[in-house]
């Protein structure tokens, strides 16, 4: 059986390691644009290749499939799934695991997202306000307090500037670096989109504490995967800049200290009602994967802030030490629309902790993090029981590894709790090197318990004032 | 004294300016006649300087804000220990802020910064190279034209800095947690005495300078300088003075007490823990006229006195023909008690008055920049007990001992400088 992966990230590989513990040894084909390390080796052992093309686009992508003629196509990242490659390979017959552009809408345009929960009044909603127009926008920053400034479309988790906006006396300067803000969005960021619309997006501040719950579907089944947490600070003690995600935390079992089960009921169920929602208002049954990215706010309870067309990234990574059902299984039933027959079973006695590291200059000087030459002593971190994961590296031609400039790599760890796979996945770290001195970074303290207590501090406040506001 | 404020913009977007006045007048309890501040934009630096009794008033006044910049430091002191110097050289602008006690401290680092700086290593590694040679009981910011921000505590901790952050936009660090909460930051932790942070838009690093893991805190730090709503090395300072005045108020043997009442601001907490121990209700005793003026902070005897008479008008009623149990964080010269006990006595018709204080006695001087008076005019370095008691006009007087003091910072595991009450000090000075 041959399965082709669309894309070249850490996400990618992840996909491609657990496409290997399948009983069924498939042969995988990487369809990319630059050689990873790691899918390059996960398809050469299973007898597939990578095929890599710097301008790979929809009618390439589709003249490789009907080459490899695969069994099955993921198409992981979602700017993939903006540009339509589900669509094309699925009306030439292949049978694709991931959102048609119609569907990923709902990850593309963060206003869609939000008027069709308004308009199919799903819980967990927020109050926005969205903008075609640039001075539309300023003239309402100017008279909003605490508000979230965000691209009107998704862009790679660029540019999203929370700004709580309590003091009175910092009102001014909180003011002028919004109405910046709103100018750097429309002007370095939207500016090279051409396929919405809207500009910019404001919603209310929410307050509480984050989560991701990922979802596989075929339509009509919804299977939940574990709760997982992210953390988007770039620095140690969530500090410094947004980034894509610089690790993540899961289990053991479903939940997360900070998440009781009604939360992640309530959440599952958030997200059934946008599935259905989503299919309705579009017309198309969903086959793949929808991501919640939500908040435990004091405000409303389980919140939706973000949703992603297909798995996150780190979230993707916490599965493979934990992910029992075959893979393949369920991304076969998904597409023949079987998914009822489907399980997800995980190992609920450990816990695991995704790691990302970067290069200096990573996320907001991305020019300066590039073409750094790295190495990687993957034996030892195999020893340590943790995975490897390769994303912003690629291979030259003559065979040296370099940054691409995002993260570039994620190790994936277990142990019996959060904190002891916390510390693995920093002794794997270790075994990271630079070739040529360039500073890379991570976050040691994702998973310690200083930053565990705090969650469930915050959560717990948070719990406090949404259930009290429930009551009444 | 001196408070300390650094703050550094991820994103270019912001200006901080007004952050760091609003952080630096957060300080002022700490002192408000010297005001230093930079602030730059990634390309040079700016300096503005305050000087002058009303010095946080023109602060106040300023419209920071027009002085550009995504990154700044800033002081307000009330003394000599604070020093802050901008050196340039080769296109290359230092400017450096010291809270220590060691005169010519910012000039000779940031001199041998300058000579040792070749371009190629980067701040952190050639700050852990000269800061070694530096013991002492300082606090140490530093921001560069290029945009970076050091911040440094000395070990082994005697002075506090604390670390904080702003969403996904601005690391703060301040000599205080206070100041972080009031420009809408999350406090993160304190500094590890011996820790450097380095932080610059695309990078944030701790950094070690010793292996040395001991702290040794300022007592006068948690007994009457930092503010009741910062917390220093976990402890909160509020809940720190509460618990004294309940330890004295367990001991109390004036069964006779019919009022407790404290001294504006810093015994509020002693008098609130005074009052639950020996359950006898807390009143409120005086009220303030104009800015609030902390005595010690001030080093213009004739403005400490205006000070005192200004901050001190009582509510008469209260006290006619009442015991009064009067608290106090701490007994200096005697001169506040002295001047209170005569208008509650002689104006407002109290019967007895006994002073109850939250701290040991003080007999010694602060070398590490806490400016007390000097030695002969601390009352209890000069007076027997029943002296200084007839001296403020009490009918007793009680303090802590500093076995008291020791015993309550133990159960907070920290061990503290007693030097003003012992006279000895932990480290070398000079």
């Amino acid at each position: 059986m041959k399965v082709a992966i669309i894309g070249e990230g850490a996400r990618e590989h992840a996909i491609a390691l657990m496409l290997q513990q399948s009983s069924r040894d498939p042969k995988i084909y990487n369809i990319a644009t630059y050689r990873n390390p790691g899918l390059l080796r996960a398809a050469e052992r299973s007898g597939g290749k990578v095929i890599a093309y710097r301008d790979l686009n929809p009618e390439i992508a589709l003249h490789i499939a009907n080459e490899i003629s695969p069994d099955l196509i993921i198409v992981g990242p979602e700017e993939y799934q903006f540009k339509g490659y589900v669509d094309l390979l699925k009306s030439h017959g292949f049978p694709v695991f991931g959102a048609t552009r119609a569907l990923a809408e709902i990850e593309k345009s963060k206003v869609y997202m939000r008027s069709l929960m308004e308009r199919y009044r799903i819980p967990g909603r927020v109050r926005y306000s969205a903008f075609k127009d640039l001075d539309e926008a300023l003239d309402h920053i100017k008279r909003s307090g605490d508000v979230v400034l965000k691209p009107a479309r998704q862009a790679g988790g660029k540019g999203v500037k929370v700004i709580s906006d309590f003091q009175e006396y910092l009102k001014e300067s909180k003011r002028e670096a919004r109405i910046e803000h709103a100018r750097e969005i429309v002007a370095n960021i939207m500016a090279s989109y051409r396929d919405i619309d809207y500009k910019i997006l404001i919603e209310e501040r929410l307050e509480g504490v984050e989560y991701t719950i990922m979802t596989i579907t075929d339509g009509s089944t919804v299977l939940p995967l574990p709760v997982i947490q992210d953390h988007p600070h770039a620095f140690e003690m969530d500090m410094g800049p947004e980034t894509g995600g610089m690790g993540s935390i899961q289990g053991p079992g479903y939940l997360l200290p900070f998440i009781t089960s009604a939360e992640y009921e309530e959440s599952i169920s958030i997200i059934r009602k946008t599935i259905d929602a989503l299919q309705k208002d579009v017309g198309e049954l969903y086959t793949g994967v929808l991501s919640a990215q939500m908040m435990i706010t004091s405000q409303y309870g389980p919140t939706v802030i973000e949703y992603y067309s297909r798995f996150g990234d780190p979230e993707v990574s916490n599965l493979l030490p934990i992910l029992e059902t075959d893979i393949l299984e369920l991304f076969e039933y998904a597409v023949d629309r079987k998914l009822s027959k489907a399980k997800i079973e995980i190992r609920e006695d450990i816990a695991t902790v995704v790691k990302a590291i970067a290069p200096r200059g990573y996320p907001g000087n991305r020019s300066i993090a590039t073409d750094h030459p790295i190495k990687v002593d993957e034996k030892e971190i195999d020893r340590l029981g943790c995975y490897t994961l390769y994303s912003g590296i690629y291979i030259d031609d003559s065979g040296n590894m370099l940054t691409t400039g995002s993260r570039a790599l994620e190790v994936s760890c277990y142990g019996d709790s959060i904190e002891e796979a916390s510390q693995k996945a920093n002794l794997a770290l270790n075994h990271v090197e630079s070739l040529d001195g360039w500073r890379f970074f991570y976050r040691r303290d994702i998973g310690s318990k200083t930053l565990l207590s705090k969650r469930i501090e915050q959560a717990e406040l948070a719990r406090k004032v949404y259930r009290y506001r429930r009551e009444k | 004294m001196t408070g300390l404020i650094g703050i550094v913009a991820f994103d270019k977007v912001w200006n901080v300016g007004r952050f760091i006045k609003y952080g630096l007048l957060a300080l002022q309890h700490r002192g408000k006649e010297k005001i230093d501040i930079y602030i730059g934009d990634g390309v040079s630096l700016k300096k503005i300087t305050i000087r002058g009794s009303d010095a946080s008033r023109k602060l106040e006044d300023l419209e920071l804000d027009r002085v550009k910049g995504w990154i700044g430091i800033g002081a307000i002191s009330s003394t000599d220990s604070m020093e802050s110097i901008l050196i340039s050289r080769e296109g290359l602008q230092i400017a450096i802020i010291v809270d220590g006690h060691i005169r010519g401290m910012a000039r000779e680092i940031g001199d041998r910064l300058m000579g040792k700086i070749d371009f190629k290593r980067d701040l952190p590694e050639l700050f852990k190279e000269i800061i070694t040679d530096h013991t002492g009981a300082f606090t140490l910011l530093m921001i560069s034209n290029k945009g970076e921000m050091l911040a440094y505590r000395s070990y082994p901790g005697i002075k506090h800095l604390a670390l904080g952050g702003y969403g996904f936009d601005l690391a703060i660090v301040s000599t205080e947690t206070a100041p972080i909460e009031i420009l809408g930051g999350e406090v993160k932790r304190s500094l590890y005495p011996g820790e450097a942070i380095y932080v610059a838009q695309d990078i944030f690093e701790s950094i070690k300078t010793t292996n040395h893991t001991e702290r040794t805190v300022c007592s006068f730090e948690y007994i009457y300088l930092a503010r009741p709503d910062s917390e220093m090395d976990g402890v909160n300072i509020y809940e720190f003075r509460r618990e004294l005045g309940e330890l004295l108020g367990y001991r109390s043997r004036h069964k006779n007490i019919d009022i407790v009442v404290g001294i504006p601001d810093t015994a509020i907490p002693y008098a609130i823990g005074y009052s639950n121990a020996t359950r006898k209700p807390i009143e409120y005793g005086f009220v303030a006229t104009g800015q609030k003026i902390r005595t010690i902070a001030t080093s213009d005897p004739r403005e400490r006195i205006i000070g005192i008479q200004l901050k001190l008008n009582p509510i008469k009623k209260i006290y006619r023909d009442r015991n009064i149990a009067l608290i106090d964080d701490s007994l200096v010269s005697g001169e506040t008690l002295r001047n209170t006990i005569k208008i509650i006595r002689n104006k407002a018709g109290a019967r007895e008055i006994h002073v109850v204080i939250g701290s040991p006695k003080i007999k010694y001087h602060c070398p590490y920049g806490v400016n007390l008076p000097s030695q002969e005019n601390l009352l209890s370095s000069k007076a027997t007990d029943d002296e200084a008691r007839k001296y403020i006009e009490a009918d007793t007087v009680t303090w802590l001992t500093t076995e008291d003091i020791e015993k309550h910072f133990k159960r907070y595991n920290l061990a503290p400088c007693l030097g003003c009450f012992t006279g000895k000090y932990p480290l070398k000075v000079g």
